[in-house]
């Protein structure tokens, strides 16, 4: 058992663009003829190292594109980096705001199962911890409500309340606090502190400097996929608020 | 590396979408899961008036052998069709959330197999009623189907490799699924096949499966060794085939669902 949490070496991601164009078979074959199928390369991230402590909290700053959720996916396990090496210690939570795993037909009661199969918890525990995911997440009058018909903030408040639902190792959080109120802040803030003070790792995903100097002790800045610049969370913020107000 | 343990976390999962699978079919219909049995019940009546007179010399008891050969040729067809939509239709699973990704395709063809089970309960009425014979033969179909679930799973996994890359797929397994229904013998019997092409028709694996169907429920015989064997290297090689294409291309799913 080392101190280190996630350890990021030298990763580095591509994406081939021109793939949108290779799903129709006339249009393979006539790229294949052109020898175009591999070009347009786009390098989401390049040569990224760091580590992060266990129990220390990062956060990642940078423009939008700049690669902080390819990374997150990458440390997630969502997907697989094309060079370099991620290695992580412990269970792993994610949470992105992008999209929360929910099936949109279905309503919150049957969403909560089976996120919580997916996480691994049976439907006997998950039924004990039940009420307090939907007393979190303030959905009380929502239970049967099909997803789909959630506003964003609900949604949001519903991942929130699964993902934060028993101590994990290391908390992935994308955005989470884009949404929602200023209440739900407050309380998905404290609910964070209390798994952070229980040991969690936390990576935190921001477009506010603001959020992230509060919450994080360490902070990285990408600027499109290249790691501009690592320490203190108060010192990357101040040069990220800096550079974007120039 | 295939930790036991660790795969077994996500079998919980599997049975949460298998059970949300089935419960979204028969959504809001009045018979629900009765159409299972109701289904190829009613279609084996409808080949029965057609076909019967056509064929009558050759077979006896003509419904269970209609319903044999479709209820196999149902469920590995069935599992290619499902494979091909299994990662593009559990897609904002795949974008946020780790799994090993053969979960969403075995999901899919574990709900074919529940519908297999159910419609043997109308084979089950259909041979009582016409008075097949019931012998201790019967004790060989879950072996059958252990080897015809391999082989679908196998089947399902290389289309939904395949599915995820070209959606031209989805298209050409119609064409692809009626063709191959035709070649299974399914409404005629094999002999009306010139002996010259047998070879041929030998060579679908799906004809293996609905042969020993047939020994065990429609002529209540023992299948022959060699059938058995036949079936059971299709089986294990189209599994082994299906897992190692999927392994080799699972990591790219991500970029094109």
């Amino acid at each position: 058992m080392s101190d280190t949490a996630v350890k990021v070496e030298n990763v580095s991601m591509m994406f081939n663009l021109s793939r949108e164009r290779e799903e129709r078979l006339k249009e393979y074959v006539i790229n294949l003829l052109k020898k175009k199928l591999f070009f347009d390369e786009f390098w989401a991230l390049q040569d990224i190292s760091f580590e992060v402590k266990k129990g220390d909290t990062l956060g990642i700053v940078g423009t939008n594109g700049s690669g902080k959720t390819t990374l997150l996916r990458l440390v997630a396990g969502i997907m697989q980096p094309t060079k370099g090496k991620i290695t992580t210690e412990g269970s792993i939570a994610p949470l992105f705001a992008m999209g929360t795993g929910f099936d949109s037909s279905l309503s919150a009661r049957e969403n909560i199962y089976l996120v919580g199969a997916l996480r691994g918890y049976s439907r006997a525990y998950m039924k004990k911890r039940f009420d307090e995911i939907i007393d979190f997440a303030e959905l009380e009058d929502f239970v049967d409500v099909p997803v789909k018909n959630f506003s964003s903030g609900m949604t949001s408040r519903l991942a929130f309340a699964i993902a934060t639902l028993v101590q994990t190792d290391i908390l992935i959080a994308d955005e989470v606090l884009a949404v929602g109120d200023a209440k739900f802040h407050k309380k998905s803030e404290e609910r964070m502190a209390k798994m952070r003070s229980n040991g969690a790792t936390v990576l935190f995903v921001s477009h506010s400097p603001g959020q992230v100097q509060k919450i994080c002790r360490n902070a990285i800045w990408l600027d499109h996929g290249k790691l501009v610049m690592s320490g203190t969370s108060k010192e990357v913020c101040e040069a990220y608020a800096k550079h974007c107000a120039s | 590396m295939f930790k036991l343990e660790e795969q077994m976390k996500y079998f919980g999962f599997l049975k949460e979408v298998v059970k949300r699978d089935i419960k979204r079919k028969y959504y809001q219909s009045v018979l629900g899961i009765l159409w299972t049995v109701l289904n190829p019940l009613l279609s084996m009546l409808v080949m029965t008036i057609v076909f019967s007179t056509l064929f009558k010399r050759n077979i006896e008891n003509y419904p269970i052998y209609l319903l044999c050969g479709q209820l196999m040729m149902g469920f590995i067809s069935g599992a290619g069709r499902s494979g091909l939509s299994a990662i593009l239709g559990n897609a904002g699973y795949i974008r946020v959330v780790y799994l090993p990704k053969y979960i969403f395709v075995l999901s899919k063809v574990v709900e074919g197999f529940v519908d297999l089970l159910f419609s043997l309960v109308a084979l089950v009425l259909v041979m009582l009623f016409t008075g097949a014979p019931i012998t201790w033969n019967l004790l060989i179909l879950p072996l059958l189907f252990v080897l015809a679930f391999m082989f679908a799973f196998g089947w399902a996994l290389l289309f939904a490799t395949y599915g995820t890359f070209l959606r031209d797929l989805h298209h050409l397994y119609n064409i692809f699924s009626t063709l191959w229904m035709w070649v299974s013998a399914i409404f005629y019997p094999i002999t009306i096949i010139p002996s010259t092409y047998r070879f041929l028709f030998d060579l679908n694996p799906a004809l293996h499966y609905i042969t020993i169907m047939r020994n065990i429920c429609h002529e209540g015989v023992m299948p022959t060794e060699k059938s058995l064997i036949i079936a059971s290297c299709y089986s294990i090689l189209m599994l082994a085939m299906g897992i190692s294409v999927f392994k080799a291309n699972e990591n790219k799913f991500l970029l094109y669902v």
